[in-house]
């Protein structure tokens, strides 16, 4: 069986938080309070972070599906099962879609979307075929160049002084019902309780007791970070362009310029927004196509360019970019997310702690 | 698919046949049969020589051997002692029949190794190693006395791995000399190692080494076992091995490393690795073998670590400027110019304002004219390469420029490229370069940067993908191992190297002892 590490978990799962993020600036509807939105939303995903470890805790060698099988009942457990593949798959052709957009609008601006997308399927179709331990591997050879992209580019954020952290101020203009409207549950459920895919995954760790260590530094870093984002980003252009703005970090990027020569240095974030991007759509594609072989006990090589297709087609489904934004932050953030990120786990947590509770019973009773 | 039948049949017959052959016919009693037999089997061949010695006046020994293969002198010492028993009085009683050729051995002992020989089939091979088979008159019974020798190539430099410091003894043809070139490093009971005869018409002797306490047996066992796989006719070169047990056929990079230098194959072998040493070649093998160590040299151990540490960070640097350089400038030039500062993009343009190709032709069109000069330079007679590194460097590039084909920076790249190439320290890997750059120039220009990052992250995917000997090929990079950090990038100071490499499982972890930094003695003070 394939083992990962634990610095692949890790790698992994900060890449896959960060994922699509930095296209916007998640909490903005708070204003310039956008970082304690995202500061909130992580506090509050870590119930749910706590959910997921404590279903895997109780079956560490299970993957989801095996997991939601054996407590939901065989024919509940399959449409259930069904439904996260469906899951995983529509979140994979988001981000999909995501980064065709962002490509044609920044880079390629003149090539078809058809294209970039098949570009992107072509690289997470090879990615998922050579499977999860050689993907996790490229994770963490990708870990290192994204994170030291970011932090130089926070770097030249400050060298370049267009700071103002007096665009953050006043701190709570409004009092905390705002931020806390837009933290729970929409930020708790995107990007942080996205990690519930991973409970297709933290069954190949190789150590089970670094699982709930290593998931919980990543969860808190990516969380920092992701605050620290918010910050800069408002500090560097304010809140109302942020808020209009298609992709915020592409308008503070130009900004920079150093000694004359380092200017224009947008391409190069754009190559490490689609490396995030990258992670977080094939680790749904990958979890969507390990859902399916384990549903129909098939190698996942037999499954993986069905998904593939389904994936490719459904991301031309949204009109335009405006479109599949809104659907976004509509539909999927009340309906989708909460059903799978939220409901469902809950769900499968109170099974499984009243299976154990009657066992314990079971087992006091025949002791005494 | 009756086609492939008809075939797999006819292999069937073959090796049946062949199976016939092998168990060989015992040697008659008549001398006279014998030389017959032999010289029908070896087609009477002209370098197959027969001397007849006849010792105490009435037993007639012929000796046998292949002039060239064999050493003259040793021979002659051998008919030497065998006419010495002629006077020898106390020789054992003669008319018995084992008698005389055990004694005959006994005496030949004292020279050279000898065995005996019992069939036509062992005596050819005896022939074909070197050896001299004594047959004698009478007598089922062979010697064989070992008397290889034929010229062969002294300890030369290494032409392929120069060093400035470090030893300058490379392994040569001769797999005895080489085996003896890593014994003299590694002298302990420990370093074992076992020949086989690989290849049905060519018998080239084939050797596994290892240290016993040190690599990982399973290790050892499966490059045993892949070795004993090989079924071909024939082995020329250590690449033959190569490409019969290397784990993955489909991909420009090499899983298995050659190395000219016995101290490389030495540091490999007290790392945990095996060797395979091929005889007819100064190549040995070493596996497993990761993408770090075939950017690494010899040398990276014999200079300080600090200035070691820079040059793999050069080496790396290098590995990607010369698989990406013109990929880059073609993106940049067709899709991103607003990335440059402004007086660049200037200067640029006006440089590329006579240039009649788009910048990808122009590309194209330099690398393949330096490749074609770099193959030429290697197939030519030395005499000529001068005079066609003049006409490379004067005709097709000061003139290209001169005549408008390609703009000034093309060949400023290009030729850039080619240096950067030079310094990655393994050919094999070096060439899959060479090729990858052709495929990111090609997708640069159909995708800009998206191009070149759609290429890098597929070759990531299969790098991460590839194996060597169950070793994944950017470990310690990925899977991610904190302890071999020390020796990957960075070269730290050899005391502070004091673990075999984890990946490779080794039956003995630690190299040396815990605390080996060195410190001055304390100064009493006066």
């Amino acid at each position: 069986m394939e083992r990962l590490g634990k610095y692949q978990i890790c790698a992994g799962i900060i890449l896959f938080l960060i994922g699509s993020i930095p296209l916007f600036v998640t909490g903005i509807e708070a204003g310039r309070d956008a970082w304690l939105v995202m500061l909130t939303g992580m506090l509050a995903g870590l119930f749910f972070v706590w959910v997921y470890l404590y279903i895997q805790h109780n079956e560490p060698e299970s993957s989801l599906i095996q997991i939601i099988r054996k407590h939901f009942g065989k024919y509940i457990g399959t449409v259930i099962a069904i439904l996260y593949v469906l899951h995983f798959a529509y979140q994979a052709m988001r981000n999909t879609r995501d980064f065709g957009d962002l490509i044609v609008l920044t880079l390629m601006p003149e090539s078809p979307l058809f294209l970039i997308m098949l570009i992107m399927m072509i690289i997470s179709t090879y990615a998922v075929y050579q499977g999860t331990e050689v993907f996790f591997r490229t994770l963490e050879i990708l870990f290192p160049i994204v994170i030291i992209s970011f932090f130089t580019l926070i770097l030249f954020f400050f060298l370049s002084g267009v700071l103002n952290f007096q665009l953050l101020l006043p701190v709570l203009e409004n009092g905390l019902m705002p931020v806390l409207k837009a933290a729970v549950p929409n930020v708790a459920m995107t990007p942080f309780a996205q990690i519930a895919v991973f409970l297709m995954f933290w069954k190949y760790l190789n150590n089970k007791k670094y699982l709930t260590k290593y998931t919980l530094i990543a969860y808190i870093f990516t969380g920092l970070f992701l605050v620290l984002y918010n910050i800069l980003i408002v500090a560097i252009i304010g809140a109302p362009l942020a808020s209009i703005s298609t992709v915020p970090l592409l308008r503070a990027v130009p900004l920079i310029q150093i000694g004359g020569f380092l200017e224009r240095l947008d391409p190069i974030f754009v190559i490490v927004l689609v490396l995030c991007l990258y992670t977080k759509m094939t680790v749904f594609y990958l979890g969507a196509v390990l859902a399916l072989a384990e549903l129909l006990n098939k190698s996942h090589r037999k499954v993986f360019l069905l998904v593939g297709a389904v994936i490719y087609g459904a991301s031309f489904i949204p009109a335009n970019y405006i479109e599949h934004i809104w659907v976004g932050f509509q539909i999927s953030h009340n309906y989708d997310f909460v059903l799978f990120q939220a409901v469902i786990p809950v769900i499968l947590l109170l099974i499984i702690m009243v299976k154990k509770k009657s066992s314990k019973q079971k087992n006091g009773l025949s002791q005494t | 698919m009756g086609l492939f039948r008809k075939r797999k049949r006819q292999g069937g017959k073959i090796q049946e046949k062949q199976a016939v052959e092998q168990e060989g016919d015992s040697l008659s009693s008549q001398l006279d049969g014998n030389i017959k037999k032999i010289k029908e089997l070896t087609g009477n061949t002209d370098d197959v020589m027969y001397r007849s010695v006849t010792i105490r006046g009435n037993y007639r020994l012929l000796l046998v051997y292949i002039e060239g293969i064999s050493e003259v002198d040793r021979i002659n010492t051998v008919i030497n002692t065998l006419l010495q028993s002629n006077e020898n009085e106390d020789l054992p009683v003669l008319n018995e029949n084992e008698n005389l050729i055990n004694s005959l051995e006994e005496r030949l002992l004292a020279i050279s190794r000898c065995s005996y020989v019992e069939n036509t089939d062992d005596l050819l091979t005896e022939l074909l190693s070197g050896n001299t088979v004594i047959i004698a008159d009478g007598f089922t019974r062979a010697i064989s006395c070992n008397t290889p020798g034929g010229k062969r190539r002294a300890v030369e430099e290494p032409s392929t791995e120069t060093v400035i410091r470090g030893p300058k003894d490379g392994f040569t043809e001769d797999i005895r000399t080489n085996i003896s070139l890593i014994r003299d490093r590694i002298k302990t009971p420990d370093l074992w190692y076992k020949i086989k005869k690989v290849g049905k018409q060519t018998q080239t002797d084939v050797a596994v080494m290892y240290i016993n306490n040190i690599a990982d047996r399973r290790l050892v066992k499966e490059v045993v076992e892949r070795l004993e796989s090989i079924e071909t006719d024939s082995i020329l070169e250590s690449n033959y091995i190569e490409e019969f047990i290397q784990d993955e056929t489909y991909t420009l990079f090499p899983q298995i490393q050659n190395k000219e230098r016995p101290d490389a194959v030495a540091a490999a072998l007290l790392e945990g690795r095996v060797a395979i040493i091929v005889n007819g070649t100064p190549f040995a093998l070493i596996a497993p073998v990761t993408l770090a160590m075939l950017m690494q040299t010899a040398e990276d151990y014999y200079q300080r670590p600090l200035f070691v540490t820079f040059l793999r960070l050069l080496r790396t640097f290098s590995f990607f400027v010369a698989m990406l350089l013109p990929g880059v400038y073609i993106a940049i030039t067709t899709h991103h110019q607003e990335m440059l500062p402004t007086v660049l993009l200037f200067s640029l343009a006006a440089q590329r304002e006579g240039v009649p190709f788009p910048a990808i032709v122009e590309a194209l069109l330099m690398e393949v004219t330096f490749e074609i000069l770099r193959e030429a330079g290697v197939r030519m007679p030395k005499a000529i390469g001068a005079s066609i590194s003049i006409v490379g460097a004067l005709v097709l590039g000061q003139a290209a420029v001169e005549a408008g084909v390609v703009s000034a920076v093309m060949v400023i790249i290009v030729s850039f490229t080619a240096i950067t190439n030079f310094i990655i320290p393994t050919y094999n890997l070096s060439v899959a370069v060479r090729l990858l750059r052709f495929a990111f120039m090609i997708l640069s220009a159909a995708f800009g940067f998206l191009g070149i990052l759609a290429g890098l992250l597929i070759l990531l995917i299969h790098l991460a993908g590839l194996r060597s000997f169950g070793v994944p090929y950017l470990t310690p990079m990925a899977p991610f191992i904190l302890s071999e950090q020390k020796d990957t990038f960075f070269r730290f100071p050899l005391w502070a190297l004091n673990a075999r490499p984890e990946s490779l499982n080794p039956e003995n972890k630690r190299r040396m002892s815990a605390n080996m930094k060195p410190s001055p003695p304390k100064k009493e003070s006066s």
